[in-house]
């Protein structure tokens, strides 16, 4: 279960000073549940997906992965986590089996349970066809498998996908959202980030929509259409930020005759 | 920190590193091949030169006709060649002879002048029909014989038909261009030929003349050389084999340094590493021993190849007796000192690659990393640089001298500085190791995006963005800029003669360099500039802790008198340093106190303070932990006092008074103690008598009970005083250790590891 309080993140910058990438960010996902992390670029969602998975340290607010703290338990949060974005590359010198027999050490499995895991998951994600091949060697396709199961290995009760199925072809991505949903059925809690209203549709139950590191938008999608009388998920998601920019702009107009 | 992650991190990565071709080429075949290839080139060339006959051209060989001792064989008008009789008077000059190719003669003319002959020869060298020539002049055989009768007249056998000798010398020619190696040759073969038959004709000469010959060369210098012949060797790889090895441990840590960070943020695998159970420390040590584990092997087998080529293929050059194989003890010496430098080496180049974001930007990061180190690795090439302590404390050049001594066998020289030397590398390595750690560590260096860097929005930026102090980075750059600043205005300028002038430029300078940029900055860089130069009091007991403040500097200046004198037996001050100081302890000894105070204590206290204790610390305080911020500012402090042996007494002090400052928070604790310490020693030149040569004398002073005169470096404290002193100094430190407890400690001082990476300025700004 992954829990989210208040969560902000600042980056510094040269023009800005400093960016703020989230902005008091809450949510919780529970186990059994796909959590879909909605927006389009730039919204925060790799920011906040990687502090979930403790490669960022939050600025300000507290995330909790099973109960462990992102910033004081860390090794604990990764041991509970499995991670898979677009930007997760694989080893081109390593075989598939080599890849995911690395991790699975890194994670601390016994020699026996490690080999009778990869049996598992190398079934599960059908990878038995190019167990020996090297990671260079390999289809794109191949490679999100060979990353999904090094993020799996472990068997944990957290899964991330950050915009896993950027950059895949139709069927790749389909069969790695069936995968996903197989994932779920198993109890596990899945958080899934992507642009493609579709994705969030067919797998999630619950879904954020983010916009400028801020939660414009939080519940079940069919909740969400009726609540805000719109059919189309996709129809959601521009009216929402339509809204949160006029309101912005109406902001800075008063601020500025404020000022004069 | 868990092992067996390390292991795994290590072991993935040689794997990964051995599955590459290029990288297992370039660390175990290039080096294997590279150095055979150029030996075998070396011996090839060696003997083509040496063994390529050369064209010569003779010109005037007639008029040597019928000389003897002959230079020449052959009849007028016809092909000559050299005499058979210089063969058999030296038998080098016979090998010698067989090179020669003469072309051919210049047959004799009527026309013939010297100067015709000559542009001829010069043509043909330049036309390169022929490689030198050697000119007989058409006096050259008269000459000759004219010397053989005054050696009959010596002899008292003389011919008058022959006119006596004047003083004019006529001298056969040998024509060749020194730029052209093969025309350069054959002159310097010609040369040999001609300095046989000379021989050959004072031979003649003393002979003819029945005179010793011991009247011309009455001795010769016998050499007798101790030194064995593998030693001789081993002197001449002891000053090359230090430096490669040191560029090829570099070098060789780097690329897969570059490979393994910049590589893995590139390809996309540092991320998927990143999100795995190994913590950023385990990651750093895998990485780290993977690179150490090639900067080895690329060393080690890269002196294993330079060992053979040495031993089977330069060896069979005849280069001269200095100029051997490599000693076998050599190579397992250069082997053992590899471990330690490999890893400063590994960690530092893992530091540079880490804040690269591509293998391109990386290799940007090799040139100052090499600049910075080559001068170090240089010193074992100069000759008058010795092994001492004082070396042997700096990093990669004590390593550099070690390995000298060790590859020329002074086996006791090299154990007795082995340990400060392997300590000062392990304590270099242990630094690098942290600061690698810190890099990975850092998410903005990790996750680092490129931005268009623009000079003007960025001083902008840091004014606009200012905290309320400045960030630890300010700090090191203030720093930098002061030392750059520094070091320009001491090289800049003569030294003046008079106290007068001495006094006005450094009071200026002190003001202008020192004093003046933290109040700048302060203003520029942080939003409390009050805070930032620490111009508070101490916050309780302020009275009792400025007393003590004035008084741990006079109780402490028996020891440092001590520690002053270790230093410079440590590293002595050179001929040039001590002529300077001299020249200023001259020109205190004309100066009124007031003048002298206000110069060497009243400015530097204040200035130095404000610069080091005040905004460079407070900048560090606000990243760093305190203890880290005291050294790094005292060695900041240190570097500024420009001459070595005050630089290292002033990082001491700069300790002291950093510590101070950091209990307090105040910056008057430390212009307290800066004036005292600066100050007594000028009182105590004032109460004493100038000995004249630098010294004062305390023998009829009031203080004349503390020191004692007997011993040979002058008038020291006695050992006595100095203890109770210092131990009364100890008791000062812990008692303003225990007043300044607590109420003092200032809010931005305490370190939250919790905080670490977070706002840590919530509350405290305007």
């Amino acid at each position: 279960m992954i829990v989210v309080r208040d969560l902000t993140k600042v980056y510094p910058d040269l023009q800005q000073g400093e960016i703020q990438a989230v902005k008091g960010l809450s949510f919780q996902a529970e186990p059994g549940e796909v959590y879909g992390l909605l927006g389009p670029n730039g919204a925060g969602k790799t920011t906040v997906l990687r502090i979930i998975s403790t490669m960022l340290k939050p600025t300000g607010g507290q995330v909790t992965v099973n109960g462990f703290d992102v910033v004081e338990q860390s090794c604990d949060v990764r041991r509970n986590i499995g991670f898979v974005s677009n930007n997760t590359g694989g080893y081109d010198r390593m075989t598939a089996v080599e890849m995911v027999e690395f991790f699975g050490r890194l994670y601390g499995l016994s020699e026996e349970r490690l080999q009778e895991r990869i049996e598992i998951v190398f079934d599960q994600l059908q990878m038995n066809g190019f167990r020996e091949r090297l990671g260079g060697k390999m289809s794109t396709g191949m490679g999100q498998k060979v990353s999904i199961a090094r993020a799996i290995i472990h068997d944990p009760p957290v899964l991330v996908f950050d915009e896993a199925t950027v950059g895949l072809d139709v069927l790749v991505a389909r069969s790695l959202i069936e995968t996903i949903g197989e994932f779920q059925d198993q109890g596990k809690c899945i958080i899934f980030s992507t642009h493609h209203m579709r994705e969030v549709e067919r797998l999630c139950e619950r879904v954020a929509i983010m916009y400028e590191g801020t939660m414009l938008a939080e519940g079940n999608v069919k909740e969400l259409s009726e609540t805000h009388a719109q059919d189309d998920l996709e129809d959601l998601f521009f009216d929402l930020i339509s809204n949160y920019d006029r309101k912005k702009e109406s902001q800075a107009i008063s601020t500025e005759e404020m000022d004069a | 920190m868990n092992w067996s992650n390390v292991k795994l991190v290590c072991h993935r990565e040689l794997r990964d590193q051995w599955r590459d071709r290029r990288t297992m080429f370039t660390t175990l075949v290039l080096p294997l091949i590279t150095y055979p290839i150029m030996g075998l080139i070396m011996v090839q060339v060696a003997q083509f030169v040496s063994e390529h006959s050369s064209k010569v051209d003779v010109y005037g060989a007639h008029y040597l006709e019928g000389h003897d001792p002959a230079l020449l064989d052959g009849e007028r008008n016809s092909e000559v060649s050299f005499a058979d009789s210089l063969s058999e008077a030296d038998p080098r000059t016979e090998h010698t002879v067989k090179l020669l190719e003469i072309k051919r003669t210049l047959v004799s003319q009527d026309e013939w002048t010297l100067e015709g002959v000559k542009e001829d020869a010069i043509r043909k060298i330049e036309a390169k029909e022929i490689d030198a020539a050697l000119v007989i002049p058409p006096r050259l055989g008269e000459y000759l014989n004219r010397l053989v009768n005054e050696a009959e007249y010596l002899g008292e056998v003389a011919d008058p038909t022959v006119a006596p000798l004047g003083e004019e010398v006529i001298s056969p020619y040998v024509i060749s261009n020194s730029v052209t190696d093969r025309s350069r040759l054959a002159g310097e073969r010609l040369e040999d030929v001609l300095h046989t038959w000379h021989g050959m004709l004072v031979d003649t000469y003393f002979e003819t003349g029945q005179i010793p010959k011991q009247l011309a060369d009455p001795f010769q210098i016998e050499q007798i050389d101790i030194a064995p012949t593998e030693s001789k060797s081993a002197a001449f790889w002891a000053r090359i084999i230090p430096f490669m090895l040191l560029m090829w441990t570099l070098t060789g840590a780097f690329y897969p340094a570059i490979d393994l960070c910049a590589g893995e943020k590139e390809r996309g695998t540092l991320e998927t590493l990143l999100v795995g159970a190994a913590s950023r420390l385990e990651i750093v040590g895998g990485k780290l021993l993977t690179v150490m584990v090639f900067s080895m092997l690329i060393s080690i087998f890269n002196i294993i190849s330079i060992w053979l080529t040495s031993s089977f293929v330069v060896s069979k050059i005849p280069l001269g007796d200095d100029f051997g194989g490599i000693p076998l003890m050599a190579m397992v010496w250069a082997t053992a000192i590899v471990i330690p430098l490999a890893a400063l080496f590994s960690a530092l180049s893992l530091t540079a690659a880490t804040f690269a974001r591509s293998t391109k930007e990386g290799q940007y990061y090799l040139m100052p990393l090499i600049f910075l180190c080559m001068p170090l690795m240089l010193v074992s090439m100069m000759p008058n640089i010795e092994l001492d302590l004082g070396n042997a404390m700096v990093p990669v050049c004590g390593a550099a001298l070690l390995l000298r001594e060790l590859v020329q066998g002074n086996m006791e020289t090299a154990l007795r500085y082995a340990v400060p030397v392997i300590g000062v590398t392990l304590f270099c390595c242990y630094l690098s190791i942290r600061w690698a750690t810190a890099q990975f560590n850092n998410e903005s260096v990790l996750f680092r995006e490129s931005e268009k860097w623009n000079f003007q929005l960025w001083i902008k930026h840091i004014y606009r963005y200012r905290k309320p102090l400045p960030t630890a980075a300010a700090a090191v750059g203030f720093g930098v800029l002061l030392l750059s600043i520094r070091f320009a205005v001491m090289f800049a300028g003569e030294m003046p003669e008079r106290w007068s002038s001495f006094a006005s430029k450094q009071s200026i300078t002190m003001i202008l360099t020192i004093g003046l940029p933290p109040i700048l900055f302060a203003f520029w860089l942080s939003r409390n500039w009050r805070q930032t130069l620490k111009l508070n009091l101490p916050c309780s007991n302020r009275l009792t802790l400025l007393l003590l403040a004035a008084l741990i500097p006079l109780l402490l200046q028996p020891l440092m008198i001590y520690l002053q004198m270790f230093i410079q037996w440590l590293y002595p001050v050179n001929a040039m340093n001590g002529a300077g100081l001299e020249q200023i302890n001259a020109m205190l000894e004309q100066a009124p106190l007031w003048s002298v105070l206000f110069v060497i204590a009243v400015l530097p206290a204040v200035c130095e303070e404000l610069a080091f204790r005040g905004f460079m610390l407070s900048g560090l305080q606000t990243d760093s932990k305190p203890w880290s911020s005291i050294f790094i500012t005292a060695a900041f402090f240190g570097l500024a006092h420009g001459m070595l042996q005050q630089s290292l007494n002033a990082f001491l002090v700069g300790i002291l008074i950093g510590y101070l400052v950091v209990r307090t928070n105040s910056l008057w604790i430390g212009v307290i103690y800066h004036f005292v310490h600066n100050g007594f020693t000028v009182v105590l030149r004032e109460v004493g008598t100038p000995t004249g040569d630098g010294g004062v004398s305390f023998a009829d002073s009031p203080l004349g009970f503390l020191f004692d005169s007997s011993g040979e470096s002058g008038e020291v404290y006695k050992p006595i005083v100095s203890v109770i002193a210092s131990l009364l100094a100890i008791l000062c430190v812990w008692l303003f250790h225990i007043l300044s407890v607590e109420k003092d400690e200032p809010e931005q001082l305490v370190f939250d590891p919790a905080l670490e990476g977070r706002d840590r300025y919530e509350g405290h700004g305007e």
